[in-house]
């Protein structure tokens, strides 16, 4: 091997354990070789760092996502940085050592996103259906209602993505008041935070299930495009255990008992969000 | 059971990314980017990080991911996210004991800011655009990507390992005097 070639070999690691010591010893004796081989390291180094800079110009052209969505969801997250106890309170999606367990689409992809959009199409189609279920929903429950105004759909649910709340609505209000008599007197410092234990899924590539979650065997799916945008899972642990999700400026009831796919709804009790704010904002 | 077949369906995608990746595929890396980037920058974003610093640490564990994937030195055990995302965990890391180190620093008034390295970065880097585009490229692939001969003769379609050699050879030969040039340039100024 050539000088240079040796050199070479050396800075890139590609010699042999006694080939390296050799060369160490060589360059110990040898005060020029030693030079010419720190002269020919700052060069290697502004190889790499050149290289470095070059496939992060590339990364950078990558489109990254719709940016309106992005952007609505980064400014989020930027929002909720900060507030110590939100971040022990809330469980955001990563947790320190059990990473991101995604399901992720069954295609490859680039075919993803085709998928995505003949999703969207489908909940179009139910659109229409769901917001009878939602009148019918209203003559049903008036006493439910009655400090709510019943917003139009499109106001309620910001995704395109996200399925309409079909008849069997779940007051999730019970849960939170259960251990005192009427709800205006629930103190919002009662319930309390705790670190949520509960592992998440998320399953995108489902067509049937575009809105969804189920509970199995204490781990929570959420069917959809949760990817796209951050969601949070508060747990609130007062007299009662209630589970919520928060999605796109929405507040959702889960209910752990259900261990079949269940549609996500949106909460429209006004208090009741209001108190959710409350804990979310603490 | 369905989520079952998803799972193996996704194993099949990675095994696949990855070793489009291990290729030197930069499509590949592009398609990894885009897929966790919400996923990854969230991670500094709610460490107190900016949306900016997020998206660096990433493309920074990316890299750092790609380098070592194209060394053949990695074996994924786990998720490829689940790799990535503990790089950038790891700089992150780094990035604000570093700022937290240069809070300090400045409260003392001791600078040790090293000026002198990234000054020679920029003119290698400088020296790097006189050569032309395949010069460029072999030098990256053999000191970055640790791409052999083999490997680079076939990527830039090279007769044989023997005009990657001496393509490389006579590539780092020109360099060098460019850089030396622009050494004494700057000594001189000095």
């Amino acid at each position: 091997m050539s000088n240079f070639e040796l050199i070479d070999n050396y800075l890139t690691n590609r010699l042999n354990e006694s080939e390296r010591s050799a060369f160490e010893q060589q360059m110990k004796s040898d005060p020029a070789l030693k030079a010419d081989v720190e002269f020919q390291a700052s060069i290697v180094e502004g190889l790499k760092k050149a290289r470095v800079a070059e496939l992060k110009a590339m990364l950078n052209k990558v489109p990254v996502n719709s940016a309106p969505v992005q952007f609505s969801a980064l400014k989020l997250a930027s929002g909720l940085v900060g507030t110590a106890v939100l971040v022990s309170a809330i469980y955001l999606y990563f947790k320190e050592d059990n990473q991101p367990e995604v399901l992720s689409p069954t295609t490859p992809i680039e075919d993803s996103i085709k998928q995505r959009e003949q999703t969207k199409e489908e909940v179009k189609a139910t659109e229409e259906v769901t917001n009878e279920d939602q009148s019918t929903e209203v003559n049903k429950k008036p006493e439910d209602k009655k400090e709510q105004s019943v917003k139009p759909a499109e106001k309620i649910t910001p995704s395109k993505n996200v399925t309409k709340p079909t008849l069997d609505v779940v007051d999730p209000s019970e849960d939170l008041t259960e251990s005192t008599p009427t709800r205006e007197t629930v103190e919002p410092s009662k319930p309390g935070f705790a670190t949520p234990a509960m592992e998440v899924e998320v399953d995108s590539a489902s067509k049937k299930y575009n809105f969804h979650y189920q509970f199995v065997d204490g781990k929570m799916i959420l069917f959809g495009s949760f990817d796209k945008s951050l969601y949070e899972i508060l747990e609130i642990n007062g007299g009662t255990h209630a589970t919520f999700l928060f999605y796109k400026e929405n507040y959702f009831t889960l209910d752990e008992s259900r261990h079949e796919i269940t549609p996500l709804e949106v909460i429209k009790d006004k208090a009741l969000i209001k108190k959710l704010k409350e804990y979310r904002n603490k | 059971m369905a989520l079952r077949v998803f799972k193996s369906n996704l194993q099949m995608d990675e095994k696949e990314v990855f070793e489009r990746i291990q290729k030197g595929d930069e499509k590949a890396l592009e398609l990894i980017y885009k897929k966790y980037y919400r996923m990854m920058t969230k991670l500094v974003i709610t460490n107190s990080g900016t949306e900016e610093e997020a998206r660096d640490v990433y493309q920074d564990a990316l890299v750092v991911f790609w380098q070592k994937a194209r060394s053949g030195n990695l074996v994924m055990t786990a998720k490829m996210s689940t790799y990535i995302y503990s790089i950038c965990q790891n700089l992150w890391r780094k990035e604000l004991d570093r700022k937290k180190r240069l809070s300090h620093e400045e409260k003392d008034g001791s600078q040790s800011m090293d000026l002198d390295s990234p000054e020679r970065e920029k003119i290698i880097a400088r020296c790097l655009d006189q050569l032309g585009e395949t010069c460029r490229k072999v030098l990256m692939y053999y000191y970055f990507d640790e791409m052999s001969m083999q490997e680079i003769a076939e990527k830039l379609g090279f007769a044989n390992t023997d005009t990657a050699k001496t393509k490389k050879y006579k590539c780092k030969q020109k360099l060098d005097e460019l850089v030396k040039a622009q050494y004494s340039e700057q000594d001189f100024l000095d």
